[in-house]
C-alpha cells in the first residue's frame, strides 16, 4: 500500500508547470469544501496552508499559489477595513 | 466526573494557546510584516503579466501556532426520540519551521436523548480525532506519524467537521469508516499530465484499546485522479482490518464542483462482505446568484439520497449501521449568517421494512478562530 507514495518520493521532481494562478489554485482546491475565505494574518495563513497541504493532498506549487492568494486577500481585506474606519 | 475535568483541562489549554498566539499576533498588527509580504509578492510578480508567478520558496514569514475549531448545537427529532447535541471541537496547529507540523483535533460531544418522554443520562463522548506529526518530505510527498484520520473515502477526512458538511446528519455508511488510525502514513500528490493530478495516501495502523486513542489494526490507502480545472475528482479506497474480525473494505468516491452554477456534487460508495454495502449522493446549490435579497443569497439548498444494504450474515461489528436494508432521502437548508456562523435545518424520510419514519434536524455551527 505504501509502494505508490514511496515510488513518487523516489522518482524525484517531474518537469511540471511551475506557474499556477493563485486565484485558480484557490478556487479549484479550497472552494471544493470551504464556502468563503477566512482572513488570517500571514503567519497563521502559513500554518493553515501547511495543514491543508497535507489534508487535501496539495502539491507544493498549489499550496504556494494558495498561500499567495490568501495573503493577498487578507492584506486587501485589512486595508479595506482600516480605510472604512478612517 | 473524570470527563468534566478533562473538558476543563482542554479548555484551559485552548485558552492558553489562544492568549499565546494572540500575543504573537501583536507583532503582525504593527503592519511591518504585512508590508514586507506585499513587497516580496510585488517583486515576485513583476514582469509576469496577467498570471501571477508563484515564488519557488514558501513565504519568508515564520508560521506560528494556530488555535481554531468549531462549536455547534445540533438537535434531531425522530418519532419518540429527541436528541440535543452540543459539540466543542478545537483544533491546534503547531508548526516547527516550514517542514514540520504538529496538528491535533479533539472532539467533545454530549448527546442528551429523550425517549418515551424521559431524558436519559447526559453522556460526554470525547475523543482525539487526530494527533499527528507531519513532515513535508518533498513537493509531492509528506509523512505523518501518530494518530490520524483514516484516509478512506472523502467524508472522514474532508467533510466530517460540522462547519464543513452540508447536512448535519451523517450518511448511513459513514459509520463503516468513522475511525482514526494510530501508526504512520505517506501521502501526497503529483501532476501526471497537463490538468491531471494523481493523489495518494497509504498507511498502517496498530491496534489500540485506550478509549481516547482507540484504533484497529489495519492497513489501506486511497488514490484519486483530480482534474483541477474541471474541479472534479474520482477516488478509490481500500482497507484491510486485521483485528479480531478480519475483513476488507472497498470504496469509491467522487466530487464535482460545477463552474457555471454554484453547485457541488459529491458521493461515495462502500462495499464490504462483512459490514454490508451502500452509497450516498449529495448535491448542494448555493443561491448566491439569485437576485439581490440577502436572505436568498446567503442560503444553500442540499439534497441527499442514500441506501444501505445489510450483508448476508448479520454484522455485529458496528452498532450504528441499520439492521435492515434502508433507503433515506434528506433535503436541507443552510443559512450563512456571517463568515463562520451557520444555521442549518433538514428533513429526511427513512424507508425500511418496519421502520419508516421522519427525521428532522436543526442546529447552529460557529467556526472560531482568532484573527
Amino acid at each position: 500500500m505504501l509502494t505508490v507514495p514511496l515510488g513518487m518520493a523516489l522518482a524525484g521532481p517531474r518537469k511540471a508547470s511551475k506557474f499556477i494562478d493563485p486565484d485558480d489554485a484557490y478556487k479549484n482546491n479550497c472552494m471544493r469544501c470551504h464556502s468563503s475565505v477566512q482572513a488570517y494574518s500571514p503567519k497563521k495563513t502559513e500554518t493553515i496552508v501547511m495543514h491543508m497541504r497535507i489534508r487535501a493532498n496539495l502539491t507544493a506549487q498549489e499550496s504556494r499559489a494558495i498561500l499567495e492568494y490568501l495573503q493577498d486577500n487578507t492584506a486587501s481585506t485589512r486595508k479595506n477595513k482600516s480605510a472604512t474606519k478612517k | 466526573m473524570k470527563g468534566r475535568w478533562y473538558v476543563m483541562g482542554l479548555a484551559a489549554c485552548a485558552a492558553f494557546w489562544g492568549l499565546r498566539t494572540s500575543a504573537q499576533e501583536q507583532q503582525y498588527k504593527g503592519g511591518e510584516v504585512a508590508q514586507e509580504q506585499t513587497q516580496q509578492r510585488d517583486t515576485a510578480n513583476s514582469g509576469e503579466g496577467q498570471t501571477a508567478t508563484v515564488p519557488e520558496s514558501s513565504g519568508k514569514v515564520p508560521p506560528i501556532p494556530v488555535v481554531t475549531g468549531f462549536m455547534a448545537f445540533q438537535t434531531e427529532f425522530a418519532p419518540g426520540t429527541q436528541t440535543l447535541s452540543p459539540v466543542f471541537d478545537p483544533t491546534v496547529l503547531v508548526p516547527i519551521g516550514h517542514k514540520l507540523l504538529i496538528e491535533a483535533e479533539f472532539e467533545m460531544q454530549m448527546d442528551l436523548t429523550r425517549e418515551q418522554g424521559e431524558w436519559g443520562p447526559a453522556v460526554l463522548d470525547h475523543s482525539v480525532e487526530y494527533l499527528q506529526l507531519d513532515y513535508l518530505v518533498n513537493s509531492k510527498l509528506s509523512f505523518a506519524v501518530g494518530r490520524f484520520l483514516t484516509p478512506f473515502g472523502i467524508y472522514r477526512e474532508r467533510l466530517h467537521p460540522y462547519w464543513i458538511r452540508d447536512l448535519a446528519g451523517e450518511p448511513m455508511i459513514f459509520s463503516m469508516n468513522d475511525n482514526s488510525s494510530n501508526g504512520a502514513m505517506l501521502r501526497g500528490a503529483t501532476q501526471i499530465a497537463r490538468g491531471i493530478e494523481l493523489t495518494y495516501a497509504g498507511y498502517f495502523s496498530a491496534a489500540t484499546t485506550n478509549k481516547l486513542f482507540e484504533a484497529d489494526r489495519r492497513a489501506g490507502g486511497r488514490g484519486s485522479l483530480f482534474l483541477p480545472n474541471k474541479r472534479m475528482e474520482i477516488g478509490v479506497s481500500y482497507s484491510r482490518t486485521l483485528s479480531n474480525q478480519r475483513y476488507n473494505m472497498l470504496g469509491t468516491d467522487f466530487t464535482w464542483n460545477l463552474k457555471k452554477i454554484p453547485m457541488d456534487l459529491k458521493g461515495e460508495a462502500i462495499y464490504s462482505s462483512v459490514l454490508g454495502k451502500g452509497y450516498w449522493l449529495e448535491g448542494a446549490y448555493r443561491l448566491n446568484r439569485l437576485g439581490k435579497n440577502a436572505f436568498v443569497r446567503n442560503s444553500e439548498l442540499v439534497l441527499r439520497g442514500e441506501q444501505y444494504f445489510v450483508p448476508e450474515l448479520a454484522q455485529t461489528v458496528i452498532d450504528e449501521l441499520p439492521t435492515v436494508d434502508t433507503t433515506r432521502a434528506t433535503v436541507g437548508w443552510n443559512y450563512y449568517l456571517h463568515n463562520g456562523l451557520r444555521f442549518n435545518a433538514s428533513y429526511g424520510r427513512n424507508f425500511a421494512s418496519g421502520d419508516n419514519h421522519n427525521i428532522w434536524t436543526a442546529g447552529i455551527t460557529l467556526r472560531f478562530a482568532k484573527l
